[in-house]
């Protein structure tokens, strides 16, 4: 009877645990959609911000602009660095040493707290360097922030490929760069592409690591690197926080939403390609 | 009869552990010559050692030397040896592009021919690896679609399209049925007239129908090296008595 | 030939711009510690680190972190004890009990929540806890260390249960058939099996979401109140690390005291979380999944 008991009180945990999770993240995003609706108007996503205290009227336009151009710009920078340094660890380095040493590098940097790279990009980016609050020091710090996840992702998908696939083609006289590019590339560019827009997504919706660097309250769709520019979660942190409008943060919410929605449709699509090449 | 390939004390370590014990070895040109001996006793590790492809490894160490036509395959560019040297491994490894674009790989990447000039070398190499007859009307299928023995077959074909002297093979037919293997080791027989055959082989029988030459490895030391006649029919040494008995009694 | 050349440039570029991404690291920890560094001029480590109050700016400034340390971690460990059993409990259904095809779906379903921006979870803490707790504890303003707690609890979960669900699948995989074929319960299985040999997997969970905690920002930020006081009640007014820098070091004028004190703190913060993640680099080394 004991057994009993102690069982009911297992399953009565999992049940409730399970169902709390998936209740609240269904709560989470349904609250911001079916109240981010009603904010949505066509003037409010092609419009800028209007009103007094600004924000209260108009829309969201440049916001939208200057988060593509953040998350554009971060990701060129950060998959630079990403995928040079999965391709070194998975075609060049053979040394144990340098190999662990790498990866603990990369997973430190992983830890660095966003604050503190928004941080150390206000005052070595914005400062010493005299970029001023930009589209450049955002994005560099924020490419800092998902170089990581770009090296993590591409490696991860580097390891997929055969290992004598490699070894075959170095063992026909073939350079390493000719393999990449020949073999590793076309083989693996999706996953490598959809670890890449991972990294992306996350830099758009990021707002620790720009709001001492790059973002501002109002400023017009970036035409330059060197310019403050708007971005999503900066203004929704705004309109939230100072209160200025409860309905345009919303909206503003929902349109972060629904991009990271598309960049996981995107990624969807991109995985499920491959399966269907495989058969 | 020249010898090609040479090994001199040869010795390799990945991190504390030896997986090669002061080998000294030579192979004979033109001939077959089959390494036996338990799993991991090294035999992978002696033929990526002879095109250079432990250069690649992590953390495997290198003593002693070898010696590709009595220079030092160290004084070669590592490409300029891999040309002349070959390797196809246990699994077949096709890449995942049709049968024309794997035989035109290397070429592409080594010299400029013209279209005719590379169709008619794919055309002979995939004559003497006995695969032409059955993929001459499907180039452009997939080379993934292919039996595993034509896979395999295709991969010795695109190793031939460099003209190499030497071709290593690391249990060529383990994952294969008897048909196709037999379909390998005629292919085999008929590249040793100009080409030197190193294989790693599990299959003593397969040793003694091809093999000019037995070596034979115990924990990452040569044992004995002979005529396969010789070797099945008077073994020198205890070991390989009892190695070949364990496995034929 | 130009394959060549192309592959002597690959390889360069390759290893110098590893190198480059290295050096990042070298260089942030350097250049923060550099700024740091400045603030020991005037106080001891010891009184920066414990020091009882934070008054940068009043006449009589007192720059001591005990107080903003002390929230950052009474925040991170309240949010770890409530998330810690539901994370357990629900990676315990999904990797023992939910029906297989049903899975992927949720377990990709509770990846997404992860990758929800911490700005739109400080904006429903806004809109929804605040008012919610202002209602149940009958308090003028709801922005409290509970707020804080109960919203950052929600937010790791999904990091804690992907990998504790991960390792509860890795481990015990051969042995289910054993138990079953035993005729145990399937409860008594997970209680006596499964749970037990999946305690590092739920450490290596339990740490990841501490970094996540610890780290964050944004969320926190919107409902904690900010106060720089010593948190002594679930319901006080607090301010952690991250809420320090993002609201200050724009106000503090550049080469102050105050400029460095931030700073120093920035450090105490990174320092923590780069031996929680080398720990838990460790960790999932050891695990291997």
């Amino acid at each position: 009877m004991r057994q009993n008991w102690k069982d009911l009180f297992i399953k009565g945990w999992l049940f409730f645990s399970i169902i709390l999770v998936i209740g609240m993240s269904i709560y989470v995003m349904g609250h911001i959609i079916v109240n981010g609706w009603r904010s949505i108007s066509l003037d409010f996503l092609i419009s800028s911000p209007r009103g007094m205290p600004l924000g209260t009227e108009g829309g969201i336009f440049p916001a939208i602009i200057g988060s593509l151009a953040l998350g554009i710009v971060s990701m060129l920078l950060a998959s630079i660095l990403g995928i040079a340094t999965a391709v070194y660890l998975y075609q060049y380095c053979t040394s144990q040493r340098i190999y662990s040493f790498i990866r603990l590098v990369v997973q430190c940097i992983a830890g660095i707290p966003s604050i503190v790279l928004g941080l150390f990009g206000y005052t070595f980016f914005v400062v010493s360097l005299g970029m001023g609050h930009s589209l450049l020091a955002g994005a560099l710090t924020l490419s800092i922030m998902i170089y990581p996840i770009v090296t993590i992702n591409t490696e991860k998908a580097l390891y997929e490929i055969q290992k004598e696939q490699v070894m075959v083609s170095y063992s026909l006289g073939v350079s390493k760069s000719y393999t990449f590019f020949h073999v590793v590339w076309p083989e693996r560019k999706n996953d490598i592409l959809s670890g890449v827009l991972l990294g992306t997504v996350y830099a758009m919706g990021a707002t620790a690591p720009i709001m001492l660097t790059a973002a501002v309250l109002s400023a017009a769709s970036p035409t330059s690197l060197f310019r403050p520019v708007m971005a999503l979660p900066y203004h929704l942190y705004i309109m939230a926080s100072e209160r200025i409008s409860i309905q345009n943060a919303y909206g503003t919410a929902m349109v972060l939403l629904m991009m990271l929605f598309t960049a996981y449709g995107f990624i969807f699509l991109l995985i499920r390609e491959r399966r269907v090449d495989k058969q | 009869m020249n010898t090609v390939m040479e090994m001199k004390d040869w010795k390799v370590n990945y991190g504390e552990v030896t997986v090669l014990n002061d080998v000294n070895i030579a192979f004979p040109e033109n001939r077959i010559t089959a390494l036996i001996g338990p799993s991991g006793c090294g035999k992978t590790t002696l033929l990526k050692s002879l095109n250079r492809l432990l250069d690649e490894e992590v953390s495997a160490q290198t003593q002693g030397e070898i010696t590709f036509k009595d220079r030092s395959i160290k004084d070669f560019h590592c490409e300029t040896l891999r040309q002349k040297i070959g390797i196809v491994f246990q699994t077949p490894t096709p890449f995942p592009f049709s049968i024309e674009k794997n035989m035109a790989y290397a070429l592409d990447y080594h010299f400029a021919m013209d279209r005719q000039n590379k169709k008619n070398l794919i055309s002979e190499k995939l004559k003497l690896a006995g695969l032409y007859d059955e993929v001459k009307d499907r180039m452009d299928l997939s080379a993934t679609n292919l039996s595993g023995g034509q896979q395999q077959r295709l991969c010795i074909a695109r190793s031939l399209t460099l003209n190499p002297d030497v071709i290593l093979l690391d249990e060529p037919c383990s994952s294969l049925d008897p048909k196709a293997t037999a379909k390998i080791e005629e292919t085999l027989l008929r590249l040793a007239q100009e080409i030197t055959i190193i294989i790693v082989t599990h299959n003593m029988a397969q040793a003694k129908r091809i093999a000019n030459h037995v070596a034979f490895f115990i924990d990452g030391e040569l044992v004995e090296y002979q005529p396969t006649n010789d070797f099945f029919n008077h073994p020198q040494k205890e070991e390989t008595r009892q190695y070949l008995e364990g496995l034929i009694g | 030939m130009s394959n060549k050349h192309l592959e002597k440039l690959f390889a360069i570029a390759v290893k110098l711009l590893t190198a480059m991404a290295m050096l990042t690291l070298v260089f942030i920890i350097l250049f923060i510690l550099k700024e740091s560094l400045v603030v020991f001029q005037e106080i001891s480590l010891i009184d920066f680190l414990f020091g009882k109050e934070w008054r940068p700016v009043s006449q009589n400034m007192r720059l001591g972190l005990r107080p903003i340390i002390t929230a950052t971690l009474a925040l991170s460990g309240l949010a770890l004890i409530i998330a810690l059993p539901i994370s357990v409990g629900a990676a315990l259904f999904l990797s023992h009990v939910c029906p297989v095809r049903l899975r992927r779906p949720l377990r990709s379903f509770i990846d997404l929540l992860a990758g929800i921006p911490s700005v739109i979870y400080g904006f429903i803490g806004v809109v929804v806890l605040l008012p919610l707790m202002e209602r149940i504890f009958d308090m003028s303003a709801g922005d409290s260390l509970l707020a804080g707690g109960v919203l950052l609890a929600v937010m790791i979960l999904p990091f804690i249960i992907s990998t504790t669900a991960e390792s509860m699948e890795a481990s015990v995989k051969n042995h289910v058939m054993t138990s079953k074929s035993m005729g145990v319960s399937h409860w008594y299985m997970l209680r006596n099996l499964v749970l037990p040999s999946s305690w590092t997997g739920i450490i290596a969970g339990a740490v990841l979401g501490t970094s996540r905690a610890m780290g964050e920002t944004m969320a926190v930020m919107m409902v904690v109140g900010n106060s720089p006081l010593m948190p002594t009640s679930l319901f006080g007014r607090v301010k952690p690390i991250p809420s320090l820098i993002a609201l200050e070091i724009g106000s503090a004028p550049l080469g102050s005291m105050h400029y460095h004190a931030i700073f120093g703190a920035g450090f105490v913060l990174l320092v923590l979380l780069l031996i929680i993640n080398m720990f838990f680099y460790l960790l999932r080394k050891r695990i291997k999944f």
